[in-house]
């Protein structure tokens, strides 16, 4: 397989835009990313994206997306894999170059949450569950979690404010961000006693509904050096799948899809996690934004909320964890957010980022989709 | 009526909704003068939770009725609801209660209607059944969600409850047998529910003497008649209870001393649960009979028509009891509710669907 | 009326709903809820039908406030994940309990209760839910 570069991105804020739709907010993504690679061609596009349908009653995405972002012609399609359709979707990205199909590829992602209201978005969100029996019940995506959260909190006796320090961390890290939905800081008080969605998940425990998009350019090697000064090399990548109903798994404290990729990916850039700069994994709500930290190997079982307490994760530290603010405070634009991520811990390696600079040379990101069903995890190396 | 062959229960089960409101309760709402269930003698009554109707009552009360009769459900030939709250107007309830207990697909079955005597009159078809040797074992369920008018008397009473009846040829596991029985049917319009309505109508006095009184005391004079027997040949007499005070009265008319009609006269505790009424109180009976004791049996459906059974107990009966709740644990475990709950769980506040 | 619920999938996924209707594998004989086409432990397609038992115990439960559409009726809903006799964990709504009430632990069985209705007009989904076995004697 032929290495891939990341030689370009491209991303708008995060934000509720009543006053764009799918293609425009693409469009302004996909042309920042162009620019930044000098206006060069790109020879295909994939977009991660899970509700446009569903939404925005738009199938046939990425031909539409191509089409309104200057590339009509090319080779384009979506890819969904729920929440963690970006991840795929850069997965999907590398697979083309790395095969050789393709020297130049975009990759691309676009949610619109806020067509309709939170209800309606709530069900579309929940068909990342099991349909038949999951949904079926009425449970939403936060109820789902939420089962999680309390078996975490009451199998490690963690307290309410210990889950509220993650939320605190992240606010704190987005304040800083530009394009941050919620730049804005929150104290463990605010957090522990904001409204009940799903007990014990809280509003301020879970990430916020938004609009997005986000644009990479991959090349291969030969091209990398000519489209970018700083390409950063995609060292690895894993993706793995687990039962999507979530009482089947032997264990509710892990993601095992999250283990598992994120093997296949160390193993395939020869990186332990002690090596790790920088990573933005995806913290959906806190309880996986702990429970991440445990399954990519940065910390034991139980332990990461008093090891974040203690100051471990935060700027500084090796790694850094969600300086975006994470999908708590940077913002979940759904499909997007996959997308997003590799753009930051690329625009961390080469030195560019608009937010909580970290730099190094080792960066990590890790897209979920549904209850840890889909994981990817993305590395990358300066 | 005798078969060619004798046919008894097998097996009965009771399910009574946990929630009660006090009559009390809905006089405050409506503005009644206090006390004025007295007169009905009943004090509370029983109200089906939000996630539950007569499909789920009426499986409930059936789980129970197989667990005491010890088969196995497949082995069922018929299955029968009686009810006037049907959740399909067209679609039967029996379909997905015996889909949900496994007797379907190899079994015969419908929802009855007649009023609060359906379920009686499905125990007759299956006494018929049984005695032909054309199946072994029919389920009958009597189960209602009873809706009244909110601020109509009828909303005192009308409540939500279920009982079921394993039936067999005596013998196959039978603990009391049917000895015979009487019915008695005119066209005496006391009560009705046209399709559109979303409540019955009643003739208030007129659901009495015409109605009540007269078919259920001509029923039971027919069964005597027929079967030889006096009242004083009964222990225990069950009839239709719509309110608390009706059974005494009728139980008085026809020679039959009260102490014969307390152990039986559930409605005081859970309302009128209709086509679960006469048979919950069988069943409170059953609970305490013992083997040779005689029990008559009178329900009764608007519309009208009343039936008359008499029923012997057998041997075996108090080894039956214990193998699934019985009515004092259902009437136990209880939770008030307020008339706001009530309201909302009887469908009572419209919502629109936006 | 537009009509959200499916037909044939009311229809079609009715056992396993009304009567806990698993999959068994003949050749390893692990038990599966939902029903399987193919063995996720040893890969066989020689499954058969079986019935779960319906009581268990609360592994972890959550008390919904937010619902989707259709379920206002019956909110707050706890949800569990409760674990069978048999070793099979499912997930179900809970009824006749308080949240308060409910516990990791809770001993449990199941009863047939509606899930919801596709408006007034249309079907009305039953399906297993789980109660507190104290509940009745």
């Amino acid at each position: 397989m032929r290495k891939v570069f990341v030689v370009g991105v491209g991303f708008t804020k995060i934000d509720r835009f009543f006053d764009k739709g799918l293609r425009e907010l693409f469009a302004e993504a996909a042309i920042k990313a162009l620019d930044d690679i000098g206006g060069e061609n790109v020879q295909a596009l994939v977009v991660g994206n899970m509700m446009s349908s569903s939404l925005s009653e738009q199938d046939n995405l990425g031909a539409l997306l191509a089409d309104y972002a200057g590339l009509v012609g090319i080779p384009a399609f979506k890819v969904e894999a729920a929440c963690g359709s970006g991840g795929v979707a850069v997965y999907t990205g590398y697979s083309l170059v790395a095969s050789g199909l393709f020297d130049i590829v975009m990759v691309g992602g676009v949610e619109k949450q806020t067509e309709h209201p939170t209800r309606i978005v709530s069900k579309g969100l929940a068909q990342a569950s099991d349909a038949e029996y999951e949904l079926f019940y009425g449970i939403s995506f936060t109820g789902l979690n939420a089962l999680v959260m309390r078996k975490y909190m009451e199998t490690y006796g963690i307290s309410r404010d210990e889950m509220s320090i993650w939320p605190v961390l992240m606010h704190k890290n987005a304040s800083k961000n530009p394009y941050a939905q919620l730049p804005f800081e929150v104290t463990i008080e605010q957090v522990s006693s904001s409204m009940l969605i799903a007990d014990p998940i809280r509003l301020l425990d879970s990430s916020p509904i938004g609009d997005g998009a986000a644009a990479l350019i991959l090349a291969s090697e030969k091209y990398a050096r000519k489209l970018s000064d700083t390409p950063v090399e995609v060292a690895g990548v894993g993706l793995a799948t687990d039962h999507i109903y979530i009482a089947y798994r032997d264990d509710l404290l892990k993601l095992k899809a999250t283990i598992d990729a994120s093997k296949v990916a160390y193993r395939m850039a020869k990186v332990e996690p002690s090596q790790i700069d920088v990573v933005e994994e995806h913290d959906a709500f806190t309880v996986l934004g702990y429970m991440n930290l445990e399954d990519l190997g940065f910390s034991e079982r139980g332990k990461t909320p008093k090891e974040i307490a203690e100051g471990r994760f935060h700027p500084g530290d090796k790694p850094t964890v969600n300086p975006s603010g994470g999908l708590k405070a940077r913002g979940h634009p759904v499909g997007a957010t996959g997308v997003y991520q590799v753009a930051e811990v690329a625009m961390q390696l080469r030195g560019d980022y608009p937010g909580v600079k970290v730099g190094g040379e080792i960066g990590l990101a890790q897209s979920i989709g549904g209850l840890g069903t889909t994981v990817s995890v993305i590395i990358l190396r300066r | 009526m005798k078969p060619v062959n004798d046919v008894g229960i097998a097996g009965w089960g009771v399910y009574i909704p946990k929630y009660r409101v006090k009559c009390s309760e809905i006089e405050a709402t409506w503005g009644f003068q206090p006390g004025y269930c007295r007169s009905l003698n009943v004090y509370e009554k029983a109200v089906a939770g939000i996630d539950e109707d007569t499909i789920t009552i009426g499986y409930e009360a059936a789980k129970n009725a197989i667990l005491r009769a010890k088969i196995i459900p497949s082995e069922v030939g018929a299955i029968y609801v009686g009810t006037e709250s049907k959740p399909y107007a067209v679609k039967p309830s029996i379909t997905v209660i015996g889909e949900a207990l496994g007797i379907t697909p190899r079994t015969l079955g419908a929802d009855l209607e007649f009023a609060c005597r359906a379920a009686s009159e499905a125990i007759e078809a299956s006494i018929g059944l049984i005695a032909s040797n054309m199946i072994k074992y029919s389920l009958v369920i009597g189960a209602d969600t009873a809706q009244a008018s909110p601020g109509d008397v009828l909303e005192f009473t009308a409540s939500s409850g279920g009982a079921a009846y394993v039936l067999a040829r005596r013998g196959n596991n039978t603990v009391a047998y049917f000895e015979g029985s009487f019915s008695y049917i005119t066209d005496t319009p006391d009560f009705w529910r046209r399709p559109r309505s979303p409540y019955p109508h009643h003739g208030e006095q007129f659901t009495g003497d015409p109605a009540y009184f007269h078919h259920i005391i001509s029923a039971v004079k027919g069964l005597m008649e027929s079967l030889g027997l006096k009242p004083s040949d009964f222990d225990y007499a069950v009839f239709h209870q719509p309110n608390g005070r009706f059974p005494l009265k009728v139980a008085s008319e026809l020679g039959f001393s009260k102490d014969k009609v307390l152990p039986g006269l559930i409605t005081p505790y859970i309302g009128n649960t209709y086509n679960g009424s006469a048979l919950i109180g069988l069943a409170a009976v059953l609970e305490q009979a013992k083997p040779g004791q005689r029990i008559l049996l009178a329900p009764f459906g608007s519309g009208s028509g009343s039936d008359a059974y008499s029923i012997v107990v057998e041997d075996g009966i108090e080894e039956r009891v214990d193998l699934a709740p019985k009515v004092k644990d259902f009437l136990e475990n209880k939770e008030y509710i307020n008339y706001l709950l009530y309201a909302k769980f009887n469908g009572l506040i419209e919502k629109f669907e936006m | 009326m537009s009509m959200k619920f499916s037909i044939p999938r009311t229809w079609r996924e009715r056992k396993p709903h009304y009567l806990l209707e698993a999959s068994k594998c003949k050749n390893c004989g692990k038990i599966h809820y939902p029903p399987r086409i193919v063995c996720d432990k040893c890969g066989s397609v020689d499954l058969e039908k079986t019935r779960l038992s319906g009581e268990g115990k609360v592994v972890t439960y959550t008390v919904q406030y937010v619902v989707l559409d259709g379920f206002r009726d019956y909110a707050p809903i706890v949800y569990a994940i409760v674990e069978l006799k048999e070793g099979v964990k499912v997930l179900a709504p809970l009824t006749d309990v308080k949240p308060e009430n409910v516990k990791i632990g809770l001993k449990v069985k199941a009863v047939l209760r509606k899930v919801s209705e596709d408006g007034k007009l249309g079907l009305i989904r039953y399906a297993i839910k789980f109660k507190p076995i104290e509940a009745e004697s």
